[in-house]
This record gives structure tokens, sequence and C-alpha cells, in this order.
């Protein structure tokens, strides 16, 4: 599989600096979570079989955590250039028709995500609102749409910026 | 237009964007939306995205993904492949191509801890590459080997492929890892044999390497043990049923960063690249599932899958053509296209066909024999031109290769791989032995 991890050069501009910064900020709190919900998995395997006490409810832990997490590293995977291209027909073309793609598909998911990240508040609020808990803990599951939210903004906004920086680039 | 017509405009339309570079997972989520309006409009739409996405993401099955790419973060800092490779080494290296040989059985000793296979090429690669150097081997063939070699790293479980297979069919994850352990060992049968062919076409490509003693090999093997108990920790527990893939995926990620922290030093900074790296691969292949769902949702909606599947059936081709123009047909998406996202674009279309096909096994064991096969030929693509990545990464690795040598060098593996599919579309026990047996 490709994981394809081009670094991007360090933008210049203070946006661009923010808008990696927030994205990083937010990965590393995922990758963090991330690395706890390992943990907490592997004790929770060890006092089910150790001490027949396992964490109760890990599994929506889990769940949830993954949910959260995955959506924190979104803004980071677009602006470390981590989305999966199919770089073929276009590899022979100028550079300018490739960055003009770019930026065209930078417009749509910056479309598509600011999108989500609208519905996902109305979601929230159904979840919020019609009181949606988890199984066995009774976790509210309302929580984790602000945090999708965010982390769809952040995207969005990160798209709007590298298509900014393309179309910038042509003209240039 | 019938709904039928709207999800091959739909395909067609995918298809474009995909060729003005549009990313995967975005064409697909436009695709999937357009479709999706068209079928059932905007209001249906906008309520769907309220919560799919949460669901889509929320699925314990999936929490192993991001496991697994932690893991193989940790095993490629760990410095467990210089130990794989001296004991492959002690047991091959005096053969002819032996040090070419012990690459690969290097390759498939890291493809047991690790989930994915740029990070078994290019961690081995980091290893092997010099040595190989050192003993005068070809570029064609040391590349080649370490490339192809790398595959290993996914058709030997765990591999994160294979759990999004599973997901997209709804099989059992813990038989799917069973089904593959056959497959995976043929596989690095298969390219020591081909090496030795190989060699033996052309001996100057391969020398000799150095012949180790007894204790040298048994002292070699103990420094890799490790290895050998993180997977029979991991893969045991996942086959025995100790606990789940999810369970057994969180031990592997705590056992390899306890490693890579003790034998591997690894420090915060390391542990932050093995974070970001996870986190950049986990967010690429979610956002894909995320346009999977919503292509998915459109195509369910249009019917369009369950239609061709009965119209196949109906036509009265023999089953085995209609795999064989399934595999075709993921050799050339292969040559262009991500593993993982080819799996996800095509398996809702393709898994009803062969779901309606008589291959005389059950709907479970089909799986397993599809899927397997399907993991290989997906692969293939890794090492194929025009954009092998695996090529490419061993090839950036050895200066003074030039590509084509890489790709040259590639080719005795391909024929490995193309007689290895042949086996398992032939004799299916290879790969259902060992799920029956633990059943």
């Amino acid at each position: 599989m490709a994981e394809t991890d081009i670094e991007l050069a360090r933008p210049a501009d203070p946006v661009g600096r923010a808008l990696l910064f927030c994205s990083y900020g937010l990965a590393v709190a995922g990758g963090f979570l991330m690395a706890a919900i390992t943990v907490m998995t592997v004790a929770s395997v060890l006092g089910r079989y150790l001490f027949s006490a396992p964490i109760s409810g890990d599994f929506e832990l889990v769940t949830m955590g993954t949910a959260i997490s995955v959506f924190l590293f979104l803004p980071y995977c677009h602006l470390r250039r981590g989305n999966v291209v199919v770089d073929l027909f276009l590899a022979w073309a100028p550079r300018k028709v490739q960055t003009f793609f770019d930026g065209v598909s930078g417009l749509l998911l910056a479309v598509i995500a600011g999108t989500l990240a609208w519905r996902m508040v109305v979601g929230g609020f159904d979840m919020h609102q019609y009181n949606e808990v988890s199984y066995i803990l009774a976790l509210p599951i309302w929580p984790v749409f602000p945090v999708a939210v965010l982390a769809l903004g952040l995207l969005s906004a990160s798209c709007l910026y590298t298509a900014a920086r393309d179309f910038r680039e042509i003209t240039r | 237009m019938s709904s039928f017509e709207i999800a091959l405009l739909g395909i067609g339309m995918l298809l474009v964007l995909l060729v003005i570079r549009v990313p995967v997972a975005v064409a697909m989520i436009t695709v999937g939306v357009g479709g999706y309006v068209s079928l059932s409009g905007w209001g249906a739409l906008l309520n769907y995205a309220k919560t799919s996405v949460y669901y889509a993401f929320s699925n314990y099955d999936l929490s192993v993904v991001p496991m697994f790419l932690l893991m193989s973060q940790f095993a490629s800092k760990a410095g467990l492949s210089r130990a794989l490779f001296q004991a492959a080494n002690t047991f091959l290296g005096h053969w002819r191509g032996g040090v070419a040989m012990a690459a690969v059985g290097g390759c498939a000793g890291f493809g047991a801890i690790c989930g994915s296979s740029l990070a078994t090429a290019a961690t081995m690669g980091q290893v092997a590459l010099p040595e190989l150097k050192r003993y005068n081997y070809s570029g064609a063939l040391a590349t080649g080997a370490l490339a192809a070699g790398g595959t290993l790293g996914i058709l030997i479980p765990p591999s994160v492929v294979l759990v999004i297979f599973a997901i997209a069919v709804e099989a059992n994850i813990v038989t799917m890892f069973q089904a593959a352990l056959v497959p995976g060992l043929l596989a690095a049968l298969g390219y020591l044999i081909a090496i030795s062919i190989y060699v033996r076409l052309k001996p100057e490509a391969g020398p000799v390497g150095r012949r180790a003693g007894k204790g040298e090999r048994i002292a070699a093997l103990v420094e890799t043990w490790p290895v050998i108990l993180i997977f029979a920790v991991v893969i045991g527990g996942i086959y025995m049923g100790v606990f789940t893939p999810t369970e057994g995926a969180a031990f592997g990620a705590f056992g390899t960063a306890v490693i890579a922290f003790w034998r591997g030093g690894l420090r915060l900074d390391g542990f932050l690249d093995c974070v970001k790296g996870a986190a950049v691969s986990s967010g690429m292949i979610f956002m894909i599932l995320m346009g999977a769902d919503f292509f998915n949702a459109f195509l369910g909606f249009s019917r369009m899958p369950l239609e061709l599947a009965d119209w196949i059936g109906a036509s009265g081709l023999a089953p085995i053509a209609i795999l064989m123009l399934m595999l075709l047909i993921y050799l050339l998406l292969g040559c262009v296209m991500d593993s993982l996202a080819m799996i996800l674009l095509t398996v809702p279309i393709f898994w009803p066909v062969i779901a309606g096909l008589d291959f005389g096994m059950p709907e479970g064991d089909l799986k397993m024999w599809f899927g397997i096969i399907v993991l290989i030929v997906v692969e293939v693509g890794l090492i194929t031109p025009p954009v092998g990545l695996n090529v490419f990464v061993i090839n950036s690795m050895a200066p003074g290769v030039r590509l084509k040598e890489t790709f040259i060098g590639v080719l005795p593996f391909l024929a490995s791989d193309a007689i290895r599919v042949l086996l398992l579309i032939l004799f299916p026990a290879f790969t259902l032995w060992l799920p029956h047996l633990l059943k």
C-alpha cells in the first residue's frame, strides 16, 4: 500500500504555518489517544486472563477512541499530501496542468469537508437531543461530534489554503 | 435514465476524476454524493451525512487498522531487521544466490510482525542492500529480491489490506488471517526458488556467501527472539481465539514499542515520528473508507452490483473465466492504483458477482479463497511498472542501480507470483486447510 509521505516544505506564510501547527497538534493528540487505547486494551486483556477483571466496556472505548483519533489525523494527512492519487495519466503533463488539477481537488475536498462539518454539527445536536449512549458504559455519543467538526473544519480550511497556493503557483 | 445506467455513468465519472489526479477518496465521495442525490434527493443525502461518517469510523473491526500501522512503525524502529537478515543469512548464505535468499527470508520474518509492504521493503533494504553489494550481487537481483520480498509484508499476516478486504465482504478477520498464512509461506518459498533458478542461469549475479557454523546459526536464530515472541503472541493469540484481532494488534503495537525503546534506541522524538507516520497512513486509509462509504451507499441504492451479478450469473459464462477477467482488471488497475483503494472500489461490485457463481464451495470458504487471490494480485501492482512503489523505494536506496535494472530484477519474482496464483486457484486447499484445521 502507498504510504505516500512527501514532506511538505515548511510554509513561509503565517496562515500556512498556523494551519500546519494546528493540524500537527491534532494529529499528535490523536496519536497519543491511539497509544492510550492500545495500552488500555493490553491492560484489559491482561486483567481478563490474569485477574478475571477486564476493563468493562473496553470495546466501546476502543471504538469511540479510534473514531476520535482518526478524525484528528485527517487535516495533517492532507497537509502532508498523504492522500492517494492515481499518478499516471498526468505524470507527463506540464507541471502547471498537474498543479491546476491539484487545486481543483483541493477545492472539492474543501467543499466536502465543510459540508460534512456542517452536517455533523446537526448530527451532534441530534445525538445530544435523543440522548444516544453506548450500550455498556452508557457513555454519551455526542462528544465525538464536536471533535469531528473541529477536525473537518480544519481539514476544509487546509484544503482551501493548499488550493489557493496551487492556483497562485499557476498564475505566477 | 434507469438506476443501473446512473451507476454506470457514476463509475465512468469516477474514472475521469481519477485520471485528472483527484485523490481516490475525494473522487469516491464526489461521485457517491452525486449518485446518491440523483437517486434519492438532497434531503436524504443531508440526513445521511449527519452520522454516516461517525458510524463508518466507529467500527470495532476497523480499530485494528491504526493499531497495526502503529505496530509497523515501531517494528521498523526496533532494530530487528538486522537480526532477521543475519539469521536467514547463516542458514542460506552459503548457497548460490544465498544472500539474496537471506534478504527474502528476512522480509518474510519482518512481514510476520509488520502489516505493510513498503515498510517491510524499506526496513529490510537498509540492512540487506549494503550486504548484497559487499558480496558483489548484481543490482538487478539485489533490488528485485527486496522489492518483491517487501510484498511479503502484506501477504504474511498481519496484513492491513486483508483486514480491509474482510470488512468489505463482511468476512471474519480471524479466519482471513488463518487463510493467509500458508499462501504467505508459499510466496516466500516461491521467491527462494525464483532466486535459485535465476542464479543458475546467471551465476555471476548471485555469488556464494560465507558458510556459517552450527553454533553461529543457533546464536543468530536466538537473536531474533523478539520477532518470534511477538508473532507467536499476536498471530497465535488471534488464531486460537485468545483475543480479538484488535486486542492482538494492541499487544503487537505495545510489544514492538517496548522492543523499540529497549533495543532500537527509540526516544521521544522517534516515538513522535512513529505516531506521525501512523497518523498519516491511518488518515489516508480512513479518508478512502469515508469515500467508500458514500460510494457504496450510492451503489447499493442503484442495485447495480446485484443486477450485474444476476446478469453475469445468467449469461452462462464459466465462473473461472469471470474470475480470470476480474484478476486481469486488478492487474491493470494495479499498474496505476494503490491496493487498498483498488479493493474498496472494486469489491462491492465484484464480490456479489463471485458470490453468485458456483465455485463448488460454501460462501465462507469462497471469501477466503477469493480474498487471498485478490490480495496477491493487487500486491503485484507494487512491483510492476509504471508506478511500482516498492520498486521505487528500493531503487532510491540503491545508488548506482538504474530503475530499469530493478524492474528487470523483479521479473523472476513476477513469474513466481503468476505460478502461485494459478496454484491457489487450482488448489483451494492451500488457502482453506489451516482455517478448517483450526475451526
